[in-house]
């Protein structure tokens, strides 16, 4: 996977031609009332074929904005600076046309509420259908049907022909995520962008969710982008994990090395704040990570998390701390925070 | 019913075979006698002092039930009896046909809901929520009588009186879910029932709200009933568990008892489902069956449609609660 160099966040198609997806510098504000928002104030990664990236991060951190940047779902007042490109190809400076065509048959994407994404009215063969048309106005309803047919069996909902006929209502939250990634996966995309999928779900449903999602990723060679607030689901089902907090990247690394020597205090206070299995109120406290999430109206001119920061020193205050990298066994890591090595 | 209890502690709430059946209004598309049978039978006790941690996911009937404790959802059946003393010889029991023993419950137990944001009225300062009771209680006092303890409440969950004058809107969400407990607070009940009060907030904020409840636990000797669909938070703040599904008791113990071991199947499958970065997500546990419809008049164990050790007598016998371990009870025909 690693290419021998140390690369730099977010670096543009690599000679070896792996990189599917290079967001670089990317900054996103919205106006608002109350000031301009800055949601994402510097976010740069790259995604490889085939590979599941999990980018983990708090309400406000930036996590969602920057991913729909990718697919140019933004809405029209946003300011969107830095570069996207996906297949060598810009993104933000796309035409309607182009993102259209680019939507759902090389980036799709799924969302945390399936209910609220289908159309009632429609029945779910009618909402292939479409799905496929948009695409191709030749297929007709016999090939539509055949193709919703194996799209529902490769995510494992049972009796796919006759359920065709149904409508949304009549399938449970978990059932209804599954026909969503068979719908996004319709038009055989090369990436597929799952924002907080599972959020909507029952712990037992979503740990059928993760594990369709992981299968999809090595039967279809899709890379994938997992977007969740929790940590532990995240590192179920990334190769790598991207830590985002108040629009910034902290922490990029293979899974396994940043969730057990995590370099940025932040991920590391993210990790000792969940209650263990086995642990008890009458033995110890819970870590807590004193202060709030940051506002992004108003956003530190320094590190996000500099306020919360229990490392925080004085030049952390000044400026967002330069990016830094350093080797895993299994890959390059890259994190941003000036304490050497973050250890404490 | 309590005989074979372990611990002696003596209850604060007993419910024996709550049931709550809803019934669904027939509407131009919808048929009429159509029914959800959201809690079919539950009977625990919850001791003075202590914190039951009821576990469930969506459609359990947890918060049904919780609601039908404080007659936001009247019971259908069953009985829900009030220990005000410590003992068991004075006992109130509590249904919506006994106004005033209605109103002197909600005044010792009382009810903190999920999202703060929307139970606290927007327009109101936080003074005027904390003390909305008092002041509309009959025989209410005076404004100025109330401050002392609105100050008192304010700066236990860790807010500042300064706050008091201060709009929800000027909070953030684990703030607000401050206020929530403070408001709570105001009338010094004697419970707490805590339905997902952590499950909106960001990780980073929900243990400072934990460690909160804990501390408040402690300074005003509550018994707490909290509620959650995380069975990692409820397993750390509880002192007991109970494992709901379709409206039943699955599993109730020790904390320690159910944390060392897990014993219904049920119970089983929410453990491995927690995500858990060095262990991969169980391929096929869950995806087997149908889960609980609790528009179907429940016949058997609620979970026989998904359960891996299921055989016919699941189908039609509910299986009682049976104790196999002290305090550990466990409801299944084949476990243990």
């Amino acid at each position: 996977m690693a290419d021998g160099q140390i690369a730099a966040e977010g670096r543009t198609v690599s000679p070896s031609g792996d990189v599917v997806l290079a967001v670089r510098d990317l900054m996103v504000t919205f106006p608002t009332a109350g000031g301009p928002l800055r949601a994402v104030r510097g976010a740069g990664y790259t995604l490889r074929r085939g590979e599941c990236l999990g980018i983990v991060g708090e309400s406000g951190s930036g996590k969602s904005v920057s991913a729909a940047a990718v697919l140019g779902l933004l809405s029209k007042d946003a300011r969107v600076e830095g570069s996207v490109q996906v297949g060598g190809r810009e993104v933000l400076t796309m035409e309607q046309k182009e993102l259209q065509a680019m939507r759902g048959s090389v980036v799709s994407m799924i969302f945390q509420e399936p209910s609220r994404s289908f159309d009632p009215i429609y029945s779910i063969g009618k909402t292939f259908e479409e799905t496929f048309r948009a695409k191709d106005r030749t297929v007709t309803p016999e090939e539509s049907r055949k193709r919703a047919v194996q799209l529902l069996s490769e995510v494992h909902i049972p009796r796919a022909e006759e359920r065709l006929k149904n409508f949304p209502h009549q399938f449970s939250g978990g059932m209804l995520q599954r026909i969503m990634i068979a719908l996004a996966l319709s038009n055989n995309p090369e990436i597929l962008i799952a924002d907080e999928p599972t959020t909507a779900l029952d712990v037992t449903i979503q740990a059928q969710i993760a594990a369709l999602l992981r299968e999809l990723q090595r039967s279809r060679q899709l890379s994938l982008i997992f977007i969740s607030h929790d940590l532990g689901l995240v590192g179920q089902v990334a190769d790598r994990i991207l830590v985002m907090y108040g629009g910034i990247v902290l922490e990029v690394g293979p899974t396994r090395d940043v969730l057990t020597t995590p370099h940025s205090p932040y991920t590391r206070a993210l990790l000792r704040a969940l209650p263990a299995w086995g642990s008890h109120y009458t033995r110890e406290e819970l870590y807590t990570i004193r202060g709030n999430v940051p506002d992004p109206t108003r956003p530190e001119p320094g590190c996000p998390f500099a306020p919360r920061c229990a490392l925080v020193r004085e030049e952390c205050r000044q400026a967002i701390p330069p990016l830094r990298a350093s080797r895993a066994e299994d890959g390059e890591r890259t994190y941003r925070c000036v304490v050497e090595g973050a250890k404490a | 019913m309590s005989g074979d209890r372990v611990r002696s502690a003596p209850p604060l709430l007993r419910l024996s075979e709550v049931r709550k059946v809803f019934k669904l209004e027939a509407g131009l598309f919808a048929a009429a006698g159509r029914y959800v049978w959201a809690v079919n039978g539950v009977s625990l006790d919850i001791a003075r002092g202590e914190t039951y941690g009821l576990v469930g996911e969506s459609g359990s009937g947890k918060t049904t039930l919780a609601r039908t404790i404080v007659q936001l959802v009247p019971h259908t059946a069953g009985s829900i009896r009030f220990f005000p003393a410590s003992g068991e010889e004075e006992s109130w029991e509590i249904g919506a046909d006994d106004a005033e023993t209605l109103r002197r419950f909600r005044a010792q137990v009382k009810y903190v809901f999920q999202d703060p944001s929307s139970s606290l009225d927007p327009r109101m300062s936080i003074y005027r929520i904390l003390t909305a009771g008092a002041r509309y209680a009959p025989g209410g006092s005076r404004s100025q009588s109330l401050l002392p303890r609105a100050r008192e409440v304010i700066e236990a969950v860790g807010l500042r009186e300064s706050d008091l004058e201060r709009r929800p809107s000027e909070f953030s969400g684990g703030q607000r879910q401050r206020i929530s407990l403070a408001r709570a607070l105001y009338g010094n009940p004697s419970a707490l029932i805590c339905d997902e009060v952590v499950s909106a907030l960001d990780v980073s904020i929900q243990g400072q709200i934990l460690n909160l409840l804990v501390q408040l636990k402690r300074q005003f000797n509550l018994t707490i009933l909290f509620i959650a669909h995380d069975l990692t938070v409820v397993s750390y703040m509880a002192d007991r568990i109970g494992v709901l599904y379709g409206g039943s008791l699955m599993e109730e113990a020790p904390a320690a008892s159910f944390v060392g071991r897990p014993l219904h199947p049920y119970s089983q499958l929410l453990y491995m489902s927690i995500p858990r970065f060095d262990v991969a997500p169980p391929e096929r546990a869950a995806n087997v069956g149908t889960a609980f419809n609790a528009t179907r008049e429940p016949a058997g164990c609620p979970f026989s449609g998904r359960c891996p050790l299921v055989q016919e007598i699941c189908r039609t016998d509910k299986p009682a609660l049976r104790e196999l371990a002290p305090g550990h009870r466990v409801a299944c025909h084949f476990v243990g």
